[in-house]
């Protein structure tokens, strides 16, 4: 679906990238979104729910915020976001939805880099409530693991970047030059220390 | 006949949700930066599963009626409806942000190649500048706009605003639907 692009890219964060995936399109194709929520639930059902119940799905805006919706809709499990910015109208509030004091809050997000940008949402959560737990579709193991252990949150990728990698290797979707630079790109930039 | 009354049922229980759980007093500052005694935010509907299910059954009916190949959210506020409304009626779905669309490094006339016939669906209607943007923003890149859906239309001008545009405004709840505190008062 194109979801993963290869050249030269500008992140959120600043840096430069040799790729970039912008899972803002996999709701173009609904049947993708619903299978990735699928693999979601599934994460959600093995790792998280044994062992920590959930009373909220927090959703990232933006390209995070339509698999939270799915999430929580198979899940029945209402909602909550972070807005970006504050609105001037309306109720001015930050956190969309209910949430009550020490509400158990699990983060699902698209993906993580260094994990700033989730620490930063789960700061916001936890004047509130308790995040533990984030779901991701893919890790770009750029030290978001770690970063996010530090901060208290544990992570569930579904995928790791590396593992997309050789999967497009093997099946000759990308070239082998491309595949070194990307490769080589994640194995320099593991070591990015959190701001 | 039957469905008929069903969705009369599921309208009612729409309008009595927001007035228990959407609907806040006070001063407010509305979009378009006049003032209002009461605002509401779906939000509150949506983020719950109940809401969300009712939201999602009378938006897929109103889908049935038209022709249509994508659907787009005009605001954040409806990209949560707008995915999963996707999802159930099997339709792409398009996400433009203040009139801009949120893709970084993919156009917007490539997600409409599998067709160009798209429903906006809001969350709320005011004056109906942010769906007139979005329906502006998909036309430049060839979509045809002729539908917008919207959970609540508070009658504040969205309604002849899109129509100006070629665009039928078509409200799940209207305000008339709802008892609000500014039918006490001036305005």
């Amino acid at each position: 679906m194109g979801a993963i692009k290869f050249g030269d890219f500008q992140l959120v964060s600043g840096t430069r990238s040799p790729y970039y995936i912008d899972l803002r399109l996999a709701p173009s194709y609904p049947e993708m979104l619903d299978r990735i929520g699928d693999l979601y639930v599934e994460v959600v059902k093995n790792e998280i729910q044994p062992k920590w119940k959930i009373d909220r799905i927090g959703g990232v805006p933006t390209a995070g915020l339509p698999v939270a919706t799915v999430v929580s809709q198979k899940m029945r499990i209402p909602l909550i976001y972070v807005r970006k910015e504050q609105k001037a109208h309306g109720l001015g509030k930050s956190i969309e939805g209910v949430v009550n004091d020490n509400d158990n809050v699990l983060l699902v997000d698209d993906l993580v880099t260094t994990g700033q940008s989730t620490i930063g949402e789960a700061a916001i959560l936890r004047e509130r409530a308790n995040v533990g737990h984030v779901v991701v579709l893919v890790d770009r193991e750029q030290g978001g693991p770690g970063n996010l252990q530090s901060a208290g949150l544990q992570l569930h990728p579904l995928v790791k970047i590396t593992d997309v990698f050789a999967y497009l290797k093997e099946l000759g979707a990308i070239p082998p030059n491309t595949y070194e630079v990307v490769m080589e790109y994640v194995a320099t930039s593991t070591k990015v220390p959190a701001q | 006949m039957a469905q008929v009354k069903q969705v009369q049922n599921l309208r009612s229980a729409l309008a009595r949700l927001i007035e228990e759980k959407a609907l806040f007093q006070g001063e407010f500052k509305s979009p378009s930066g006049g003032r209002s005694n009461y605002y509401i935010d779906m939000a509150m509907i949506f983020t719950q599963p109940t809401g969300l299910e009712i939201v999602i059954n009378l938006t897929l009916n109103e889908l049935r009626r038209v022709q249509v190949d994508k659907i787009a959210s005009p605001s954040v506020e409806a990209d949560p409806i707008v995915a999963v409304v996707g999802i159930h009626a099997k339709l792409g779905s398009l996400f433009i942000h203040q009139g801009e669309p949120i893709y970084a490094y993919e156009k917007l006339e490539n997600l409409l190649s599998g067709g160009k016939r798209v429903v906006i669906i809001a969350d709320a209607t005011f004056g109906g500048h942010t769906v007139l943007a979005a329906a502006k923003a998909l036309r430049s890149a060839g979509a045809e706009v002729s539908t917008a859906i919207t959970l609540v239309d508070l009658q504040k001008g969205a309604q002849q605003l899109l129509e100006a545009n070629g665009i039928q405004l078509v409200p799940l709840i209207e305000a008339k639907d709802l008892t609000l505190p500014e039918k006490r008062s001036t305005s």
